[in-house]
């Protein structure tokens, strides 16, 4: 393995599925310096033509309510039926102090062992461009490497879910029964951003509430407009311990699919999030110029000690640093 | 999608990882200027995977030592319980990783490093974990790998990993 590869081994190697190359690929994506991300973009572009033919789904659920072994016992479904499951985590949690702990594959034992699947936990402090973005990306070089299915996973806090249902064709949440007990404990954003629901760990003497849960979110869901006639957001129970209903959110997740393509939906949700990226990056370019501007950087400490003194207002210290950052 | 109020506190410096908190968590200078260095010239943090070998070593140690080096500055991966040393070379060349650290040796240890080398992964540095862990499930103890030892514990074992790391792996 030579120790440099230029842009063009890179793309070879991830059109040859070549595994080593697309995790040298997806560690470019992730380095923070500015001529790695000039690379890396060269490279996107040559594989986004492509990329695209992959099913994009999007796990999302609170912290304890199995998302690593529902992805672990989905993903296992999937490679036995001969998908190739690439699995991505978008993780908001940027550990500020020390380096990120990346657990994710001691949850997932049999996928990431598992040669049909690619599991590549990414730590989330310290890259350029933002996390979101970087998963954007890597989702392009793995559906490039010929990974059919990707897996998005995110805990369930607010802008991490909007940033993930941004570059999926479908949103999959995961819910606990008896969590938040009444209809309060839903959040109505959850439900706004759900393409499906599942109420996982309905196994054991768990099942009566799953199914109790399961009425109660019907309740909720039907007093709320369904966005496209096309589809109603189903709930589905499930357990991922047991691997009861998992198949059937499959289906229900290919129905999806099935039905958004005729209705051409699907390509029209591409072709927002496709805008949607552009605009990203383009503030994310903005934001990079302007805190890079030798000026800003110069002022800003000045600035910040002038604000907090309460010397200047914090409008008119803005002002100032934007009119440098010009 | 980043979060303005990040950008809003402070202004964002690439060259070095945020500290935030970390004289809280107790960390050593000298490992802190080395991990920052690293970061710098590499882009990333130095990325190591705990090698576990069994369920047999304790869960609550292994985290233990991932909490350690995540401390120093340090991306963690944790391999799972039951992987063939093969496999866990495999998933060391997939997450890209600088550093393996083993929390087994003998046999097991030397059949990873073959694999790595099959791999040609050669760039990757391999540490086997010095610690009571190893004792426990170390099958061959008169059969050691030629890799060195390491105690997560100790300062200095950690720096002289890290200034190894420096000079052998490549830039990216």
């Amino acid at each position: 393995m030579p120790k440099n590869l230029t842009p063009q081994d890179h793309v070879e190697g991830v059109l040859s599925h070549n595994r080593q190359v697309t995790a040298r690929t997806i560690t470019l994506i992730e380095s923070a310096l500015p001529e790695h991300r000039r690379m890396a973009q060269t490279i996107i572009n040559d594989l986004i033509p492509h990329a695209g033919k992959a099913i994009r789904v999007g796990v999302s659920g609170v912290p304890g309510v199995g998302k690593s072994t529902f992805i672990e016992s989905l993903g296992m479904l999937l490679v036995e039926k001969g998908y190739q499951v690439a699995v991505l985590a978008v993780d908001p949690s940027s550990s500020r102090s020390g380096g990120s702990i990346l657990g994710d594959k001691t949850r997932m034992e049999k996928l990431s062992l598992h040669p049909n699947a690619f599991i590549r936990p990414s730590p989330s402090s310290g890259t350029l461009g933002g996390v979101a973005q970087r998963t954007r990306e890597t989702m392009v070089v793995c559906e490039a490497a010929g990974y059919d299915v990707m897996l998005v996973e995110t805990v369930g806090v607010g802008q991490s879910e909007t940033a993930v249902a941004s570059m999926v064709d479908l949103f999959l949440v995961l819910m606990l029964a008896g969590a938040g007990d009444d209809l309060q404990g839903i959040k109505k954003g959850i439900l706004e951003i759900a393409d499906i629901i599942a109420i996982n760990k309905a196994d054991g003497d768990n099942i009566e509430r799953a199914k109790a849960a399961k009425k109660d979110y019907e309740t909720a869901l039907s007093l709320m407009n369904p966005e496209t006639p096309t589809w109603s957001v189903p709930v589905l129970t499930c357990s991922a311990m047991t691997m009861d209903g998992i198949e059937d959110v499959w289906n229900c997740i290919l129905d999806h699919r099935e039905k958004f393509t005729a209705s051409g939906e699907l390509a029209e949700i591409r072709r927002r999030q496709d805008v949607d990226w552009m605009r990203s990056l383009v503030e994310q370019e903005l934001k990079d110029r302007f805190f890079n501007n030798p000026q800003v950087k110069q002022r800003w400490p000045e600035m910040v000690r002038a604000v907090e003194k309460g010397n200047i207002s914090p409008t008119i210290a803005a002002e100032t640093l934007l009119s440098l950052g010009r | 999608m980043n979060s303005t109020a990040e950008t809003a506190q402070k202004i964002p410096d690439n060259s070095t990882p945020a500290r935030t908190g970390r004289r809280q968590t107790g960390t050593d200078d000298r490992i802190e200027q080395e991990i920052n260095r690293f970061f710098r010239t590499r882009g990333r943090r130095p990325r190591i995977m705990l090698g576990r070998s069994s369920r047999g070593d304790q869960r609550r140690r292994v985290n233990q030592v991932a909490a350690r080096f995540s401390r120093y500055g340090f991306d963690v991966d944790i391999s799972p319980a039951q992987a063939a040393p093969e496999q866990l070379a495999q998933m060391a060349m997939e997450n890209d990783v600088h550093i393996v650290c083993l929390l087994f040796d003998g046999t097991s240890a030397r059949r990873f490093s073959n694999a790595l080398m099959d791999l040609a992964c050669d760039d990757i540095a391999v540490v086997v974990c010095a610690h009571h862990t190893l004792k426990r499930c170390g099958k061959d103890p008169q059969a050691p790998t030629a890799a060195d030892r390491i105690n997560p514990d100790d300062a200095d074992d950690v720096l002289q990993l890290l200034k190894e790391v420096m000079t052998t792996c490549p830039k990216i």
